[in-house]
């Protein structure tokens, strides 16, 4: 979810496209299959922080069937949320120095 | 090579197989979605074709087929509420209670979905089955080396290395090509080119051959044993090709295309019986 979320955040983008950048964020350590893609983009529509694009990005390139998504503002505001709460949970680390400092 | 043609029928076939297991998911998400996912299955098994061919798709299949469990699994509990065949209810906030599956409809649904991940296994090994055991470029395969006079080294010049095909690549002063097999007859090591002496040196025993496999001095019984070459003119017809007693074959002219047959092993002739022991 929050990979999704994450490959959102610079732009609008379709299915294919998503999953893409998020094999290519996690260096192919998650991979999406259509069914697990598209359930989770129906439970971040449900809960309201992704939305369908209702004009197209590009008409050149365009593909009439594909669907395009987007964050909206809540969505946007939980993943800023969620990278606070990661760089604090690092910071934290580094402060007791459980985090073994990075080469 | 798989032709253009090829692919895009083994695309359509995995379509069409994907299409019929959407199945698996509740009407409604099918419904939404159900184009979304085929088109992005379309995607993968373009990608997988072109990226590692056949075996792409198969382990495409594979991953596809798990995913396709799961998250089924997962939009039947997100519409009921429950997991199907418990009583209990999930969480308030994932729920989004409709209409429930009965327990018919849940063994409908667990009955299609099992046949048809057994179409789905049985279509993939009856696919792999088809496929040639060794590929070009495998030991005991056909090493196709390319035109001669881009490969071949002078005459009497140094053999070739094809420590994967396990053979040199001998080319006479009198323009004859040999393959000898890189095992020494004698007692199987792997006999060496020696660049001093100008022939082949086993480091175990010191059996000597010449350029061309015959054996000259040591304990080998016989001369290497030497795989068939072709040689395959611009169309591919073969216009020569290594002689039943495995003698050095006479390359015409420079254009024709060499290829070692590392399936068909001859057995060197042996010292002695053969020919005199010089």
């Amino acid at each position: 979810m929050f990979h999704i979320l994450f490959a959102l955040a610079t732009g609008e983008k379709h299915g294919y496209v998503i999953r893409r950048e998020v094999e290519a964020n996690t260096q192919g350590q998650i991979k999406l299959g259509p069914g697990t893609l598209y359930g989770t983009i129906k439970s971040l529509l449900v809960a309201g922080l992704i939305e369908e694009c209702e004009e197209r990005p590009d008409p050149k390139l365009d593909d009439q069937r594909r669907r395009y998504y987007r964050l909206t503002r809540l969505g946007w505001r939980v993943l800023q949320t969620e990278f606070e709460r990661l760089a604090y949970l690092v910071d934290l680390a580094r402060a007791r120095q459980v985090l073994e400092p990075m080469g | 090579m798989i032709r253009p043609g090829e692919d895009f029928r083994q695309i359509e076939t995995s379509i069409a197989i994907y299409r019929f297991l959407l199945q698996a998911y509740p009407a409604s998400f099918r419904q939404e979605y159900g184009r979304l996912m085929v088109q992005l299955f379309r995607d993968d098994c373009r990608d997988a074709l072109q990226i590692n061919g056949a075996k792409g798709l198969v382990s495409l299949w594979l991953f596809t087929g798990i995913d396709l469990l799961r998250s089924s699994i997962k939009e039947h509990i997100r519409k009921t509420g429950r997991i199907p065949g418990r009583r209990f209810e999930m969480s308030e906030s994932f729920a989004i209670r409709q209409v429930s599956v009965n327990r018919r409809e849940f063994l409908n649904m667990a009955w299609m979905l099992s046949l048809g991940f057994l179409a789905v296994d049985l279509g993939a090994v009856t696919y792999l089955f088809t496929l040639p055991l060794l590929g070009e470029g495998e030991f005991g395969s056909k090493f196709i080396l390319g035109r001669a006079g881009d490969v071949l080294p002078p005459p009497g010049g140094t053999p070739l290395n094809f420590p994967k095909g396990k053979f040199w690549l001998s080319r006479t002063h009198d323009n004859r090509l040999v393959a000898p097999y890189k095992v020494c007859p004698h007692l199987g090591c792997l006999y060496n080119w020696n660049e001093e002496s100008n022939q082949f040196l086993c480091p175990c025993h010191y059996s000597q051959y010449k350029l061309d496999g015959t054996v000259m001095r040591g304990p080998a019984p016989r001369s290497t044993d030497r795989f068939v070459i072709r040689l395959l003119d611009e169309s591919g017809a073969e216009v020569a090709a290594t002689d039943d007693e495995g003698n050095p074959l006479l390359l015409p002219n420079e254009d024709l295309q060499v290829v070692v047959e590392t399936g068909m092993l001859i057995a060197g002739k042996t010292k002695g019986i053969d020919y005199p022991v010089g």
